[in-house]
């Protein structure tokens, strides 16, 4: 079991990813912002995050670079709607741990998110 | 006695003969003197003679070379003047003394120089000439100015009032011992050309800003229609994987959600796969692929479709084939793709099926239906994007208008062929060959 924190911009994504990581047993909260995201990140202690390339208030690099000032360590998955070529690889160079892309399956979402949450960042 | 004072010349010739100067000389002095007097007189003239022909001769040659280098300056003036009038652009010379050289009549004709003005050879007066008729006569006036002065080369490019653009070129003249004695101008009308490179520089940036613009258009696109594709795939996914049980309509109702949410899916990935084709981004996973086993796929995919539309698909007929070397997903694509079209352009109680057979070197694969068909005048359009045909009641089949074009492409990537029989009325029979291996 992990605590995660879900940041994603669209409210339907949100929902699945919750209640599929819920169903998980894990312990999940959601931001809906990078403000948001950020109050959360300073306040509560998370394993992993999932994290919307397009969330409001500045995209998900701008919340990733926050992040990754205090914590090189803790994985950030890329939560993206782009499928454009090169935009894994850029992700990746960003300073994200690894990605995932919409739409996805929601049979095999959990175990591809649990498997960043094993490996060392 | 009171001695003489001779002339100096005569006390050297007595001295010359031995006679004292204040003595009258001897006969014999006398006699010696005069001979040498009448020596000297005749020489002197002799001398005299010769220094006149020489003198005559010297004046005549002078005429001579004074009529030869005449004849030849103007010759050269003429050739000179011949090769300022044959230039294409204006051309005038210019002393550092503000005087006109020379100009020629091209450069009168850009310049609309008035006669007088020309005659006057007045450099001066030529520029001011010519700064009536531009536009921004100030600046070029300092500009010509600075000109006139430098050493160096200098290009400047001058606006008429009619609209015209002159590139006027001038350079420093120099002696072939380095000495500067002037300045020259070659000026050109350079409107056409100046137009003709602004319309390929226009079409440039617009072709480049179309290009980006499609670029950025594909990836927004990509991510605006993923972002609602991703709720009604995972929300109606979700429903379907409750615990509590759905009555079987809202199973089905659910599964048509999802299954047309992947469609539309695989619509938006098409359009990208075919833009990346295009752009020669697009890699294949080449792995051996069973024929069975694909095929069985593709005409299970399509067998909702071909119920609907009330056409009957065929068991499929394999020959002596069991393995392909492609990339699955494209494959696939691909055996849909004519499937699809072999449905859709099928009548009800029409047949749709498919042939794989070794064929040298290539597996063949044959799509065949008991369709309308493809008049004749419609094949050349087959692999042309958005350009659907019409079923026989001028409706359009539905679908992107992409689905021949992305599968001649993938076809055409797996270093395969696609090729079409048709007769209307009587059925199409699409064949794709691809490499064994």
């Amino acid at each position: 079991m992990a605590r995660i924190l879900v940041a994603e911009g669209d409210r339907w994504s949100r929902t699945i990813v919750f209640e599929l990581l819920m169903s998980r047993g894990h312990d999940v909260l959601c931001a809906t912002s990078v403000d948001d995201g950020r109050a959360q990140l300073d306040s509560v202690k998370f394993d992993a995050v999932l994290l919307d390339t397009s969330i409001p208030g500045g995209g998900g690099k701008t919340l990733l670079r926050e992040i990754r000032k205090y914590s090189l360590a803790i994985p950030v998955i890329a939560f993206t709607a782009s499928a454009m070529d090169g935009d894994r690889d850029r992700l990746l160079s960003d300073g994200f741990t690894g990605s995932i892309s919409k739409p996805f399956d929601v049979k095999s979402f959990g175990e591809a998110l649990e498997a960043y949450l094993l490996s060392p960042s | 006695m009171k001695p003489v004072n001779h002339h100096p010349l005569v006390s050297q010739l007595l001295r010359s003969v031995g006679a004292s100067e204040n003595a009258a000389p001897s006969m014999e002095a006398w006699r010696e003197l005069l001979a040498l007097m009448s020596e000297m007189h005749y020489k002197t003239d002799r001398d005299r003679d010769e220094l006149e022909t020489s003198i005559e001769n010297s004046a005549h040659k002078m005429q001579e070379l004074e009529r030869k280098v005449e004849t030849e300056r103007v010759e050269q003036d003429a050739i000179l003047r011949a090769t300022l009038e044959a230039a294409e652009g204006g051309i005038m010379l210019v002393d550092y003394e503000q005087n006109v050289i020379a100009v020629n009549r091209r450069f009168v004709e850009m310049g609309q120089i008035p006669d007088e003005v020309v005659a006057s050879r007045d450099r001066p007066a030529m520029i001011a000439a010519i700064l009536t008729k531009v536009k921004a006569p100030g600046a070029i006036a300092a500009r010509a100015a600075d000109h006139y002065k430098t050493d160096a080369t200098a290009r400047d490019e001058v606006e008429l009032l009619d609209g015209s653009l002159i590139d006027w070129f001038s350079a420093p003249v120099f002696t072939p011992d380095g000495i500067k004695v002037g300045r020259v101008a070659f000026v050109r009308d350079v409107t056409g050309e100046r137009h003709a490179q602004q319309q390929i520089e226009k079409a440039r940036l617009a072709a480049e800003a179309a290009s980006q613009a499609k670029s950025h258009f594909l990836a927004n696109m990509s991510h605006e229609l993923r972002t609602p594709l991703t709720a009604v795939i995972g929300l109606s996914d979700l429903l379907l994987l409750e615990r509590d049980p759905l009555v079987p309509r809202q199973r089905e109702y659910l599964n048509g959600i999802t299954s047309s949410g992947r469609h539309l899916l695989a619509l938006v990935n098409d359009i990208l796969d075919l833009a990346k084709i295009e752009a020669g981004k697009t890699e294949l996973k080449l792995e051996p692929i069973p024929i069975y086993d694909i095929v069985e796929q593709s005409l299970t995919t399509i067998a909702p479709l071909a119920e609907t539309r009330g056409v009957l698909l065929e068991p499929a007929t394999i020959v002596a084939v069991s393995e392909v070397r492609a990339d699955r997903v494209r494959l696939r694509q691909i055996l849909h793709n004519l499937l699809s079209n072999a449905v859709k352009f099928t009548d009800r109680g029409g047949r749709v099926s498919i042939r794989v057979r070794s064929d040298h070197d290539r597996v063949s694969i044959a799509v065949i239906d008991t369709g309308i068909g493809i008049a004749a005048r419609d094949l050349s359009r087959l692999y042309r994007s958005f350009e659907q045909l019409r079923l026989p009641s001028g409706d359009r089949p539905g679908g992107t208008g992409l689905g021949l074009v992305l599968t001649k492409r993938l076809v055409e990537m797996h270093g395969g062929t696609i090729d079409v029989e048709s007769q209307l009325g009587v059925g199409t029979t699409f064949t794709v060959r691809i490499p064994v291996g």
